[in-house]
């Protein structure tokens, strides 16, 4: 028998160092669903993963409207594509590897229509968990407009590793790149992003 | 605002969007979508075919697939060109209005084929891990990578080969073909009278003018009348030119006559002598299943196994040359040599056709 898990009002995440984010039960350090996965509806998987596809998209894309066309893609894709019951063991790296794809999907997206000016102006101020002090949550702002200006590629990868609270191994995993490939555009991307807070710490002073 | 200071205290502390409604609210959300998508392929799809039924009926010529082999010839004419994609990307043409290709089995590592009537062309895409075979009637036609037509008129397929090469078994021997080559199997034993048996003709003329072709044991070979070609050939042996066309089909005349060791000296000449040439690792080949499997000589097989991986690594036999070229050496004692042409096989074709025998041996 599954076993519920509480509504996902209480699944706030905040994440922290070593943390699964998302998934608050026994057996989310192995990535595991429970036993007697197979017989798991896809109602209990929209429950269950919902909440945790739109934590890596908030936390990839910062801005609101986008994340629910990514949860949305994700749960087409999970329809047919998490048939096969080894997939259904592992449908947390599943889902976080179909979530990274299509967030990077639609960051390049929405470079493209920034071309034209079409993208939409970026809302950064509710991004930061209430419980943040002020500083932190001008700090989470500044971090995402600065990574407006790094390459999707970049920008996943920093965010993986440095909001996610990914190991570097696992953000390499995600990002389907050798970890090597995975420190370098953590590196770039955290340059830029030091830049700007600098620059914006200074021009504060 | 110090980042690094910040960031050594933990990942930056981000508020996920998304609250209990919105869960609620996805499984309608994805399947609007879902049924919205399917919608468009659906739209997409039809575009798609009214677009392809305009272009063949206005334009019939554009669609043919282009160079059409010469077995084409067999076919009704061009607008009766058929032709259809498998999975693996591999194409099949069907020749002629009456053709009829059925998709027996189709998956990772095997693709099998039945032709039941007519004639059609297979261009196969080149997977080392993958066999891909056509059945016609009591003769299976198994290739690696490669582009060749089949005709089955009456009880003899006749296989044309435009690219690599293919092995074509039967029940009691099978033969080899590369580029250029053809015949019909299995092959007769004495010479028939001609039948009405090819309104198609070999993609290469292996034989000299019409003439001289008429009166030449290359004939009798192409006929498949091995025994009767084989005594031409002894009665005048300076007709076998040293060119390996000539030189192949007089192997396989004197292979098939059971004349093996002459079959290795006009092999042994191919494979040696014409090392550049797209036939001679088809030539060390064939070298080697003859010393194996007729003379006895597992050592010699070895060698020219060996030989046949040297002179094509990439081509379509040298996974093959492998595997045999360890089974030569197991039988000729030569163990150590066994072991590490079975251990190349497995590492370079994991999940090969050959891989469970030499995990074994």
């Amino acid at each position: 028998m599954s076993r519920r898990l509480p509504s996902s009002a209480a699944l706030r995440v905040v994440p922290a160092p070593g943390q699964v984010l998302g998934f608050p039960t026994a057996d989310a350090a192995s990535g595991l669903l429970v036993e007697g996965a197979a017989d798991i509806s896809m109602e209990d998987l929209y429950k269950r993963f919902a909440p945790y596809v739109a934590a890596i998209a908030t936390r990839i894309l910062g801005r609101e409207s986008e994340v629910e066309d990514v949860v949305q893609d994700v749960f087409i894709a999970a329809l047919g594509g998490l048939k096969k019951r080894d997939q259904l063991l592992q449908a947390k790296s599943w889902f976080a590897t179909v979530t990274v794809r299509s967030s990077m999907r639609k960051l390049r997206t929405r470079a493209l229509w920034s071309l034209f000016d079409l993208a939409e102006p970026p809302q950064y101020e509710r991004l930061s968990d209430p419980a943040a002090g002020p500083e932190e949550r001008r700090m989470v702002a500044e971090v995402y407009r600065a990574l407006d200006g790094v390459s999707a590629k970049e920008r996943v990868a920093w965010v993986l590793r440095h909001v996610q609270g990914e190991s570097l191994e696992d953000t390499a995993l995600l990002c389907e790149c050798s970890l090597a490939t995975a420190k370098r555009r953590i590196a770039a991307a955290h340059a830029v992003v030091k830049q700007r807070l600098e620059a914006g710490g200074a021009h504060g002073h | 605002m110090d980042i690094e200071r910040r960031l050594r205290e933990g990942p930056l502390r981000v508020e996920p969007l998304w609250d209990a409604e919105q869960t609620a609210r996805l499984p309608q959300r994805v399947l609007a979508a879902r049924r919205r998508r399917a919608l468009v392929r659906a739209v997409a799809a039809v575009s798609a075919l009214a677009a392809a039924i305009a272009v063949w009926t206005l334009a019939p010529q554009a669609s043919v697939t282009p160079s059409a082999p010469a077995l084409a010839s067999a076919s009704a004419g061009p607008a009766n060109l058929r032709a259809f994609a498998l999975a693996d990307g591999s194409r099949v043409s069907l020749l002629s209005g009456s053709s009829r290709v059925e998709v027996v089995e189709q998956t990772s590592v095997l693709v099998r084929t039945r032709l039941g009537a007519g004639a059609a062309r297979f261009d196969v895409i080149r997977d080392a891990q993958r066999v891909f075979e056509v059945e016609s009637g009591e003769v299976k036609v198994s290739v690696l990578g490669t582009a060749f037509s089949v005709v089955r008129v009456g009880a003899l397929p006749r296989v044309a080969v435009e690219r690599g090469a293919v092995r074509v078994q039967w029940t009691g021997g099978e033969a080899f073909l590369s580029a250029g080559q053809s015949g019909s199997y299995p092959p007769l034993a004495e010479p028939t009278p001609v039948a009405p048996v090819a309104p198609v003709e070999p993609l290469a003329d292996v034989a000299g003018s019409p003439a001289e072709e008429s009166r030449s044991w290359r004939k009798l070979a192409k006929r498949g009348a091995y025994a009767a070609a084989y005594e031409a050939i002894g009665a005048a042996s300076k007709d076998v030119r040293d060119e390996p066309s000539d030189l192949m089909l007089a192997a396989d005349v004197a292979r098939l006559s059971r004349h093996p060791s002459e079959a290795t000296r006009y092999l042994s000449r191919v494979a040696d002598g014409f090392p550049r040439d797209k036939r001679a690792p088809l030539a060390a080949f064939t070298l080697g299943r003859v010393l194996l499997e007729d003379l006895g000589q597992a050592a010699r097989a070895a060698d020219a196994f060996r030989l046949a991986q040297q002179l094509a690594p990439k081509g379509p036999l040298a996974s093959d040359a492998l595997a045999r070229e360890a089974e030569a050496a197991q039988r000729a004692g030569q163990r150590e040599r066994a072991r590490k042409a079975a251990a190349r096989y497995l590492e370079l074709y994991p999940s090969g056709p050959q891989a469970e025998r030499l995990r074994k041996l």
